[in-house]
């Protein structure tokens, strides 16, 4: 197989403008702005191709043939004597190439919501990049050993982007986020290392296209599916693992935020289906696939009730939109439980494509929530709801964007988050019902925590000393366009991108 | 494209063009949205009643036409479009009010600075309406049905700068939220057991099904009708839903959207059949009598004029509702009964929708001219707005159920559903029923008496300066209050033999329901089709069977009007002292029924209340915990440290006394044994050597790789300590 070179282009390209962005004199913000700016766009521009390079391979996958993986790149990066151990591995499938584009795309966004940034620029804008780079890393490999590399490579940057640029607290935020999300990805370490003595190999292609590691694993494999787990659980984050989130979310920088909502959290999500499901799926039915997948649907099913009974109190913006994420990513771990638990691959197709669905979704709403809280923000210098009645009547732009994005987060139909929460409950019902009927209640709750949230921000009487500030930029509307291009694109017509998944989805059934 | 689907996309595409183009340009163009908006959508009127007619010309529902929406696994959802009967004399309905409304706001409207905003929204809802009524499955009805809730929502909240506005509005979108949820369970169980959602083939898979789950599949569905047609206990966010502008209360939250849960129900109706144990619509039944009654009750104390109308719209709703339930229970056996319940149902909900929205814009127009809601400062109207007075009494007799106008026929068609489920279902839930719908019927008139009374006539209470709108606003009044007066003649029951007037609505709309109840045929109780052609069961109803009730009911209208003109016009005095004398009952009425407090006190507090334990559970249990892990490792660490100074540095100079004690020994034994093992550790080591080699292969990642894996180990090390 020739090896593409596109992936590792797209992976380390953001690196390198993080290193050419150092060169630079400290005082030019506007140029190092640009670089940035300038690098996300061409990664952007990279993931389209790749995208198109993708849809054009001709490689069919199904359930006969799951060598899922296209436009590979893979050489031998770790010896063991003569045998390769480790290599550089990186390839893609339906999955990774919407987590490639959704980062690639959310990058530019939260770039350009950077711009407010006014402090250490240089510094900032360097780690950004180093970020962009350790996310895509993470979606694109596929040897376990790389995976982990960047899996922590994320963890660095982020640690500092909220300790340096966050609010009050950042100091107290950063090191929560660092240490928890630290010792989550240990234990996820130790799970890696008993797949490979066992299986003897860290090929995540491999594995996921053998999909016999309980077997390989023995008595282990219930302790080293939930060590994987809970590397996994944090990063979701899944309750009772959450408590990370609202304080990082808080503290970070409005487009930090965006990074965090947005792809960080995708990583749990994308470990699950990519590890969890496709190693593990050989367990037996009675006695591991149902406690593991009623432990998850559990998760989830309380993540769904339980975080949007948290936002519905919550009085500063952030920390709002930071639970609905904790509702949110419930119904991925639900699709997920109930891919676990259906009993017809049909159903089970369902489940993923609404897992992967849900994800994307989360991504692009989440992402413009925080974006356009980061932008009431920088006009009143709050976040307390209680603060900010009246803006629709002073910022009617930015109202109506943020009421776009309240009713994509809602679950209206012809937004995107419909099609998502309606895949992954309809799996969820057909797995065991009560994960659909536990759920409703979280479905409510959510839709009257974003009411309640628009109608005291968004309605009523202003506040005397917001009356000079003004609508959105030009910068600020771009920055949010295509994200709600998605919402509309995948809440009309969600026909391209579910096909998409399917193709990695049919190699698990 | 056969010519009915582009007809249908004309239907919906104009509005949506319209939505698009006042939404984009509004800003610019603010006076011509309104001639925008009118403008599309009377085109689509037009183009509705052309489909109207195609339809009865070809006497049989088009096939249903679909495109692939979404595909997942085996399973294919569509996007496609059903035009038979029911639908189109939806269309007609909706697109007719929409019209009217679009013009009567033009006047209504006029000078506020929101008017573009107001003609998108308008557009938007015609377009999500005409959708939900087209729909060819359940979850692209659903979509539709949830943008209606959608534009409701931001209609009620279109004037938002006032706290109530906005309260309203999102009371609004919450409960039938709530109603959505269990519609969407409903959903799922359906496209999980039949394995579509098309409305074609709804029960295809329920013949295996339990009864218990045959019972709570529509019950789901149901629930989704009792929250958007304001069903009791989830009624209450109609009224409060009156804060919006009145064209929006007529269009909205009287003639269209809330009946689209009568809809609902209709078209799912072998969903409902399926449960053959009759159930389902036995709940469906005295839910909508409940509803009936109370609505009715509650708006008798009403001051507001707009209040009163929407008691009345819900009492209206429960009328349907109640027709709906009547269909099976006795369908088995009587199936030309059971086709009265959903017609008539129907046939309320046409005749409804005109004079609901009658009744509606002239309140709006009493209120324009007015600048008030509040009947008591009205009076003697009729002599300053004619038009506006004699349209409404037209409104009113049609609501009340006077002879000959178009309600006295739909709701007479519902009450005698529900009858024949009693007489010839033998459903004794029925027959309370009927005595709460009777109750209704008495309190209906009463009710509009004094609402027309205090309006309209006596004398005028305030200052006011009132007068009749353009013809903007008298047209829409005008071609309601003929719909209102006459359009029940469509729909008149057969009389003797041959009868005397066909009854036009019934077998056209007949054709919907056999079409509906056949694809369950399958399933021998369930075997409606073959009645169909059987005429003498066809056509029936209970005025003829029942005589007595028949005329009984027009009685009670006429009661109703005179206790109504005895009270507020010939004996006020006896007002006074009937307050007095039922005071108890005058203050539960007042309350409402206390609904809206046992809702507070029975969800919304302790949901409040669970929210609130949430976050701090949250905060400090959770999170506490974390806290806790990472305050006891500091303390631990603490705690290694002091065992370190003193305990292993104490054993480090123990262990060294020891040791000087020990060399002499120690001599001994170097001498004797250890030589020995120093031979043997040799060969050990120079094994180790010869493997070790094989990692130092001078391949350059392989020592970054071991540089990581070191630095991995430490951290490891590390982490287990620190935990």
């Amino acid at each position: 197989m020739i090896n593409s070179m596109w992936l590792t282009l797209v992976t380390f390209l953001p690196l390198a403008g993080s290193l050419i962005i150092l060169l630079f004199p400290k005082d030019n913000h506007k140029l190092i702005r640009g670089i940035a700016t300038g690098f996300t766009l061409a990664v952007l521009g990279i993931a389209i191709y790749i995208w198109v390079l993708y849809s054009k391979d001709p490689t069919i996958v199904s359930a006969t043939n799951p060598g899922m993986f296209k436009l590979v790149d893979k050489f031998v990066w770790v010896k063991l004597g003569e045998n390769p151990l480790i290599h550089y591995h990186l390839g893609i499938d339906g999955m990774s190439m919407l987590m490639l584009f959704l980062t690639s795309l959310l990058s530019v966004t939260a770039c350009l919501a950077s711009f407010t940034i006014k402090e250490r620029v240089k510094e900032y804008f360097s780690l950004f990049l180093l970020l962009e780079t350790g996310l895509i890393g993470v979606f694109l490999s596929l040897d376990l050993v790389l995976f982990y590399v960047f899996w922590e490579v994320v963890l660095v940057p982020m640690y500092f982007l909220i300790g340096i640029w966050g609010g009050e607290r950042r100091q107290y935020a950063s090191i929560k986020f660092f240490i928890y999300t630290l010792v989550a990805s240990l234990v996820m370490l130790v799970g890696i290392l008993a797949i490979y003595f066992k299986t003897d190999t860290f090929s995540i292609a491999q594995l996921a296209k053998d999909g016999n590691v309980v077997a390989s694993l023995g008595y282990l494999a219930i302790p080293v599916f939930l060590a994987m787990l809970f590397g996994f659980a944090v990063k979701v984050p899944s309750f009772p693992f959450h408590t990370w989130l609202p304080d990082a979310h808080v503290e970070a920088p409005a487009p930090i935020s965006i990074m965090l909502a947005g792809v960080l959290l995708k990583m749990g999500g994308y470990g699950m289906i990519r590890m969890s499901l496709a190693f593990f799926r050989d367990g037996d039915p009675a006695t591991f696939i149902k406690p593991m997948g009623t432990l998850i649907a559990i998760l989830g099913v309380v993540g769904v009730v339980y975080g949007a009974l948290c936002a519905l109190v919550q009085k500063d913006l952030k920390k709002l939109v930071a639970y609905t994420s904790v509702n949110h990513m419930g119904f991925v771990l639900i699709a997920i439980a109930a891919f676990m638990l259906a009993p017809t691959p049909d159903t089970k197709q369902i489940a993923l494509q609404g897992a992967i669905i849900v994800m994307f979704n989360h991504g692009t709403t989440t992402g413009l929530l925080f974006l356009l809280v980061g932008y009431i923000y920088e006009r009143t210098h709050t976040r307390q709801i209680d603060e900010l009645p009246g803006m629709g009547s002073k910022i009617p732009v930015i109202a109506i964007m943020l009421i776009i994005a309240s009713f994509a987060s809602i679950g209206l139909p012809a937004l995107s988050g419909f099609v998502g929460e309606f895949l992954s409950l309809q799996a969820g019902f057909v797995a065991r019902n009560w994960i659909a009927w536990v759920s409703i209640i979280g479905l409510v709750v959510n839709a009257g925590v974003m009411l309640w949230m628009m109608q005291r921000t968004m309605f009523g009487k202003l506040k005397e000393k917001f009356i000079d500030i003004k609508d959105a930029s030009f910068r600020e509307i771009i920055a949010a366009v295509p994200l709600f291009g998605f919402v509309f694109f995948i809440g009309l017509y969600p026909m391209p991108i579910l096909s998409m998944i399917s193709n990695s989805v049919v190699g698990l059934l | 494209m056969e010519p009915h689907i582009i007809l249908t996309f004309l239907i919906l595409g104009l509005p949506l063009l319209g939505f698009v183009t006042i939404g984009l340009c509004g800003k610019i163009a603010k006076k011509w949205a309104q001639y925008v908006g009118t403008a599309t959508i009377g085109v689509s009127l037009i183009l509705s009643f052309i489909l109207l007619f195609m339809v009865i010309s070809r006497n049989a529902a088009y096939p249903v036409t679909s495109f692939t929406w979404f595909e997942t696994g085996k399973y294919v959802l569509n996007f496609g479009f059903q035009i038979d009967s029911l639908a189109v004399i939806m269309l007609v309905v909706v697109s007719t009010v929409s019209f009217l409304v679009h013009l009567f706001s033009m006047d209504y409207m006029k000078g506020d600075p929101g008017i573009a905003r107001f003609y998108a929204e308008l557009q938007l809802f015609t377009v999500a309406m005409l959708g939900v009524v087209t729909a060819s499955n359940l979850l692209q009805m659903f979509a539709f049905w949830e943008l209606v809730g959608l534009c409701s929502y931001l209609l009620i909240g279109f004037w938002f700068h006032k706290r109530s506005v906005f309260q309203a509005a999102k009371k609004a979108f919450f409960v039938t939220k709530v109603g959505d949820v269990f519609l969407f369970l409903g959903i799922f169980a359906i496209f999980y057991f039949s394995g579509t959602l098309d409305f074609g083939s709804l029960t295809s898979g329920f013949k295996a099904l339990s009864e218990t789950i045959l019972i709570v599949i529509p019950l789901c569905i149901f629930m989704g009708a009792v929250g958007k047609s304001a069903q009791f206990p989830l009624h209450v966010w109609l009224p409060n839903a009156m804060e919006g502008p009145t064209p929006v209360s007529a269009l909205i939250h009287a003639a269209t959207m809330v009946a689209a849960g009568i809809y609902l129900v209709a078209r799912t109706i072998p969903v409902f059949i399926a449960d053959t144990t009759g159930i389902a619509l036995t709940v469906v039944m005295m839910v909508g009598a409940v509803t009936a009654f109370m609505g009715a009750t509650i708006a008798t104390v009403q001051d507001d004029i707009k209040k009163v109308l929407a008691y009345s719209t819900i009492s209206q709703l429960g009328y349907m509702v109640m027709g709906l339930g009547a269909v099976y229970a006795i369908g088995g056996n009587h199936p030309s009964y059971a086709m009265f319940g959903f017609v008539a149902a129907l046939f309320h909900l046409m005749t409804h929708a005109f004079f609901k929205g009658l009744l509606f814009l002239g309140s709006g127009s009493v209120i324009h001219a007015t600048h008030t809601q509040n009947m008591h400062e009205m009076g003697g109207l009729i002599k300053k707005m004619p038009i506006t007075g004699w349209t409404f009494v037209i409104g009113s007799l049609a609501l009340a159920g006077f002879p000959l106008f178009a309600g006295f026929w739909s709701k007479d068609a519902i009450i005698g559903a529900v009858w024949s489920n009693f007489a010839h279902g033998h459903n004794t839930w029925a027959l309370v029923a009927v005595v709460l719908a009777l109750l209704g019927a008495f309190l209906t008139p009463y009710y509009m008496t004094r609402c027309v009374w205090l309006t309209f006539f006596g004398k005028p209470r305030k200052e006011n300066h009132a007068h009749e709108g353009s013809w903007k606003t008298t047209l829409p009044l005008v071609w309601l209050a003929v719909l209102a007066a006459g359009v029940g003649f469509v729909g008149i029951p057969f009389w003797g033999g041959d009868g005397l007037i066909p009854n036009f609505f019934q077998s056209f709309l007949g054709n919907a329901y056999f079409k509906a109840t056949h694809f369950i045929s399958g399933n021998a109780t369930l075997n409606i089709g073959t009645t169909l052609t059987d005429p003498s069961h066809g056509y029936e109803t209970w005025s003829q069977t029942n005589p007595t009730l028949f005329f009984g009911a027009i009685i009670i209208v006429f009661a109703g009007i005179l206790t109504g003109l005895i009270v507020y016009v010939w004996r006020p005095k006896l007002k006074v002292r009937l307050i007095n004398g039922l005071r108890p009952i005058y203050i539960f009425l007042k309350n409402k029924w206390y609904i809206d407090e046992a809702w507070t006190f029975v969800a919304v507090k302790p949901f409040l209340w669970v929210a609130e334990f949430s976050s701090k559970f949250d905060a400090k249990v959770i999170d506490g915990a974390v806290n806790g892990v990472s305050w006891l490792t500091v303390k631990f660490a603490g705690v290694v440290h002091w065992f370190d100074s003193h305990i292993v540095d104490g054993a480090v100079n123990g262990v060294g006394w020891l040791g000087v004690k020990l060399s002499t020994i120690t001599k001994w034994f170097d001498e004797n044994v250890v030589d020995g093992l120093v031979n043997g550790t040799a060969t050990v080591f120079g094994e180790t050597g010869k493997q070790t080699r094989k990692i130092q292969t001078g391949y350059l990642p392989n020592y970054a790789a071991v540089m990581f894996a070191s630095v991995v180990v430490i951290l490891l090390i590390v982490a287990i300590f620190a935990l």
